[in-house]
């Protein structure tokens, strides 16, 4: 559990950094140079030379009000502040003399008359930036007597013990963090970071001058009702105790710390886990994360709590019937109880009878060991992952169209882009942490066109519009796109030279007749689309035309039965207009979980080694046959659905599952729950006994992301750190679960470290080549490819070529999914995830985020609503044909009439008893975003829901006491 | 297996209408892939549906899509019956094996 030493500045310098020409200038007579722009406050700090500073931090502009800063330059009148004066060339800038130290102590002796003196039993004791300052000028004494008689903010009754109306008691509404008034020096940095860096918009300073406080809110407000989203921006900017980590109350200022990775979202976020011994004290966002530079949501700087929920299983169990209540057991005899298990079922039904599902929760190792088990171990191949059910449109419509299944772009790139195309996704909620970076270049002036059925925060939210929301009708994606590619193709607007250059002509020249039939002009698709032509032929003609234009999409774009028609359709629009290959534009995938990009570049899919290469490919093959010394099946294995339909035909009987929940994530539920009943052997590898986990005979504890080393790969293609912060509670990190289970089965693997097994990884794959974790910590992260060519990495791709040669026009018809409404089910059902919540909630769920979000609401438009007498919080029913859950009502004009909209966050609501069959045509990824429903008044849980609860209880059973 | 809840029963499942339900799925992939193909340009979608099938299709699929086939194809779209067909042939009967 070494702590890792790596060589990055964590200071503080005060000011942005600024990008112009050099600048050389004098400070306390050392010669400086810096970039044009620079403020003098930062140019010191390079320096070496700190100058005082309260209300300046570098994650924001300076704002110069406390002249704590203040220098003298020669030849200027005055002190000016350091950190609002740039730099110029030949400027003499002196940071301490008598006058200076004068001006700094008077502005401290302010400060602190009006701040309570209890440093030494304040939470912030040691981490407290006024304190530093107090130090720094040398602050004696206090000449302006503060408590109790004279006038100030922090006593809550004066000596005669009238209450002080000045005073204001501390808010605890937030879970996570505290704000004490009593301790505010009003330096405005909190509201600053709301604004700049999370663009939420939830502080303000109320009233003027010496009576100016913070405010949550409007009048009447705490955090928890206001707009916060408990981000934690403004208590990381804090410098005093008035905004502070509750868990830093309690266990104290934290004295080490290591950088991982979030495990949460596809954003990949560096954190600096910081530690007491081996107790987490909190998570802080890594200023030099380059997927995030020192930002964060709060599911990965506060939900980490479910690592020590009282849930969580540490020591495996097995059963011989899923009637049967569960059996602790020691680690080997779970592990030669699966073993023998699995090897009997293919002794009896055949190779192929079983399979895993790997996890993208889990590191890119792990992944790799579990997709190895298959391929290696068990002779075939039938692996599959989550993101079967989330990106696999995305990979097979990419590498179609470009030759490569991943984003184009680094989150970097949103900072050039002009006209940000956003489909099918809900960053503000989803990817929290990318949604403020776009924000703030939608504020910087970029234009945004918003396609969605529902109205998602980003179409209007403070100083962030919208320029169109095509709101469409769910499931005519493809018609929408298309009519965009009409209007670009007709008007003449796209970029023909682009085009001759990069791109295949005879296919562009199909395209073109196709794209310029008038059945696809806006007017013509409006009534099926529901989207104004007008609005149409404008947004389509601002991204062809404004700039750089970039597209972010989501799930809302794979999760269709024509998903992968649609990321073809995002692809062409991005040739059409030249959009590809250079800084500010390209084709993006928003990737829901931690790990859905290295899930896929590991090999996790049935028909594809690590790397994307098919198994039909006998020099694909060769590498790993030698690799790992077995011959490896050339037929593609089973998918998700494939498998779980095979079961139910009684041909698949044993699953390995790695952090995975199908049963609760999987469309379908009824169906699943079938499959999964009709199976012999299922092992849940995971943290919790989870929904699947009732399913299962063989339950193996799962290690959290604090307690394993590995990586992930995020949304960019960056390979992150993943680092041990504590032993395994459970006692083995997954991968060494893997590899016992491998090994239990013949497999004689020897890995000691994950490092090893992405030294693996790098020899087989050629874009992982220059892979190692020397590199990795050397370079904090990199993006692949990474290999000889490109060392460090590849920020952006298709910059001189596309990956498959020219780029591939595909003719993109829109084919209706088969889930048609009618009169049994008129309503269509989309779904979605909120802020708080992760997926299926199985961490979120074990944490203070409940108090966002402690139950699935049905969203439905006032209309539809009245129409079935249905109010605000009434108990609803809500089936298709699939079946039937109920939950409560919640009336909002977010969602247009005829469409209703609903999270899967908790098992008991089950949004995946009324999802259905449906997926898309090439990659079976299911169409959770449409379904033909019906909603009427209902007194409470359904028959089924009540069923599921008792069968879930049952099967959850413990003998835990000695047997 | 244990006696299942009731919830396992009725809703969907091997007997369901007589017909058994992956047959129904497969039969309802195949045409989605076929309506895919049908609308792209250059050669005959037939082809391109037998390599689509090829690749991403595990071979007992694409054997019992086979007998699906043999068995009159009902609810099948032609293309699909077009490829399935040239596979067998080329593979000389049953196996759903690879070209070359
Ligand atoms: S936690 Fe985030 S959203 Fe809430 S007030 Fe602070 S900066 Fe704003
Ligand atoms: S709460 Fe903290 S950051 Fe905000 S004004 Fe007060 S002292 Fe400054
Ligand atoms: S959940 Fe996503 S956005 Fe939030 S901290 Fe984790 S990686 Fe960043
Ligand atoms: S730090 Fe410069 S004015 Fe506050």
């Amino acid at each position: 559990m070494k702590d890792l030493i790596i060589p990055w500045d964590d200071r503080d310098l005060g000011t942005p950094a600024a990008e112009g020409a050099p600048v050389t200038l004098s400070i306390d007579g050392f010669d400086v140079t810096v970039p044009d722009g620079t403020s003098v406050m930062r140019a010191a700090a390079l320096a070496g030379i700190e100058v005082p500073k309260l209300c300046a931090t570098d994650s924001l502009e300076a704002f110069g009000s406390c002249r704590l800063c203040v220098v003298e330059i020669e030849g200027r009148r005055g002190t000016p502040a350091s950190c609002t004066t740039p730099v110029a060339s030949g400027m003499v800038v002196h940071t301490q003399s008598d006058k200076i130290r004068r001006l700094r102590r008077g502005v401290m002796e302010l400060y602190i008359s009006d701040h309570p003196l209890d440093c030494l039993t304040c939470a912030a004791n040691g981490d407290c930036e006024l304190q530093d300052m107090a130090g720094a000028v040398g602050l004696r004494d206090v000449r302006y007597d503060a408590a109790p008689h004279v006038d100030n903010h922090f006593a809550p009754r004066d000596s005669s013990g009238a209450a002080n109306p000045r005073w204001m008691p501390k808010d605890d509404s937030n879970p996570y963090f505290t704000f004490d008034p009593a301790k505010c020096i009003v330096c405005s940095r909190c509201v600053r970071a709301c604004d700049e860096v999370q663009g939420t918009f939830a502080l303000t300073i109320a009233g003027r001058g010496f009576d100016s406080v913070v405010s949550a809110g409007t009048a009447g407000d705490d955090f928890l009702s206001s707009d916060c989203v408990s981000c934690g921006a403004c208590v990381q900017a804090c410098p005093t105790a008035t905004l502070q980590e509750k868990s830093v109350i309690e266990l104290g200022v934290p004295q080490r710390s290591v950088i991982t990775t979030c495990a949460y979202c596809g954003v990949g976020c560096n954190f600096k886990a910081e530690l007491n011994g081996d107790q987490l004290v909190r998570m802080v966002p890594w200023r030099h994360g380059k997927a995030n530079h020192g930002h964060s949501c709060v599911k990965g700087r506060f939900a980490y709590g479910y690592a020590q929920h009282q849930d969580r299983i540490l020591k495996p169990m097995i059963r011989d019937r899923i009637d049967e209540p569960w059996r602790e057991v020691s680690w080997d005899e779970a592990i030669g109880f699966a073993a023998s298990r699995m090897r009997a079922l293919q002794e009896a039904h055949g190779r192929t009878s079983i399979g895993v599902i790997t996890s993208s929760r889990c590191t890119n190792e792990e992944t790799y060991l579990v997709q190895k088990l298959a391929r290696a171990v068990f002779r075939n191949n039938n692996t599959d992952t989550c993101a079967r059910v989330c990106h696999s449109p995305t990979g097979y419509g990419l590498g179609q169209a470009f030759g490569t299944s991943a984003g184009t772009q680094d989150f970097d790139s949103v900072d050039q882009a002009d006209v940000i195309m956003v489909i099918g996704a809900n960053p503000t909620d989803a990817h929290p942490v990318f949604a403020s970076r776009m924000k703030r270049r939608l504020r910087e002036g970029a234009k945004l066109i918003v396609i969605d059925p529902r109205r998602i925060d980003l179409v209007k939210s403070p100083h962030v519009e919208a320029a169109r929301h095509l709101a469409l009708r769910p499931g005519t994606n493809v018609a929408v796109l298309t009519a965009m590619a009409h209007v670009i193709v007709t008007e003449g607007l796209a970029n023909e030279a682009f085009i001759r250059e990069r791109c295949g002509w005879d296919e562009f020249q199909h395209y073109v007749e196709f794209a310029a039939d008038p059945r696809h002009s806006p007017e013509a698709t409006a009534a099926l689309t529901g989207v104004d032509s007008d609005d149409l032929r404008a947004a389509a003609r601002l991204y062809a035309t404004q700039g750089n234009g970039a597209i972010y999409y989501g799930l809302g774009v794979t999760e269709h039965s024509q998903g992968t028609t649609t990321v073809m359709a995002i692809a062409n629009l991005a040739m059409l207009t030249g959009n590809i290959g250079r800084e500010g534009v390209g084709v993006n995938p928003l990737r829901g979980q931690n790990n859905v990009q290295g899930s896929c570049d590991m090999g996790s899919f049935p028909h594809e080694l690590p790397g994307y290469r098919h198994v039909k490919l006998p020099e694909a093959r060769a590498v790993f046959e030698q690799a790992w010394g077995v011959p490896i099946d050339p037929e593609p294995g089973l998918r998700i659905p494939n498998m779980l339909d095979a079961a139910v035909a009684g041909e698949f009987k044993g699953l390995y599952c790695q952090g995975e929940d199908i049963l609760q994530s999987d469309p379908d539920t009824a169906h699943v729950a079938a499959a999964l009943a009709a199976m012999e052997c299922v092992i849940v590898h995971d943290l919790f006994l989870n929904e699947t986990a009732n399913y299962a005979h063989v339950f193996l504890p799962g290690s959290t992301f604090l307690e394993k080393d590995g990586t992930f790969t995020n949304a960019e293609r960056r390979i992150n750190p993943v680092r041990k912060v504590m032993a395994p509670r459970n006692g083995y990190a997954d991968w060494e679960i893997t590899q016992m289970l491998a090994n239990a089965m013949g497999a004689g693997w020897t890995y000691t470290h994950p490092s090893q097994i992405m030294d693996e990884i790098a020899l087989t794959t050629p874009t992982f080549a220059g892979v190692s974790y020397a590199l990795l910590d050397q370079l904090g992260s990199v993006q692949w490819p990474c290999n000889e060519t490109t060392p460090a990495g590849t920020p952006l791709m298709h910059v001189d070529g596309f990956v498959r040669g020219k780029g591939r026009f595909i003719v993109t018809e829109y084919i209706a999914t088969d889930e048609r409404t009618g009169p049994r089910f008129p309503l269509l059902l989309t779904t979605g995830r909120i802020l708080s919540q992760y997926n299926v909630g199985a961490q979120t769920r074990r944490t203070a985020n409940v108090v966002w979000h402690d139950a699935d609401l049905l969203e439905i438009h006032p209309t539809d609503a009245e129409a079935r007498g249905i109010n605000d919080g009434d108990w609803v029913k809500l089936s298709s044909r699939a079946g039937q859950t109920s939950l409560r009502a919640t009336l909002t004009d977010r969602v247009s009439p005829g469409v209703v909209y609903t999270t899967f966050h908790h098992p008991d609501t089950q949004a995946n008893v009324v999802t259905t069959e449906l997926s898309d045509w090439a990659t079976n990824c299911p169409e959770y975003k449409v379904t033909a429903v019906q909603v009427g008044l209902s007194n409470g849980p359904t028959e089924w829901q009540a069923d599921y609860a008792a069968q879930a209880t049952r099967s959850r059973q413990r003998l835990t006491a000695a047997e | 297996m244990g006696a299942l809840p009731a919830m396992h029963a009725g809703l969907r499942g091997p007997d369901r209408a007589g017909r058994d339900m992956s047959d129904e799925s497969l039969i309802r992939m195949a045409n989605q892939i076929a309506a895919f193909f049908r609308t792209q340009p250059g050669g005959p979608p037939s082809e391109k549906v037998a390599a689509h099938l090829d690749d991403f299709w595990e071979p007992g699929m694409r054997r019992r899509l086979q007998e699906i086939v043999r068995s009159g194809g009902a609810g099948l779209d032609e293309i699909v019956v077009e490829a399935v067909s040239a596979r067998a042939d080329a593979a000389g009967g049953n196996s759903p094996g690879r070209p070359g």
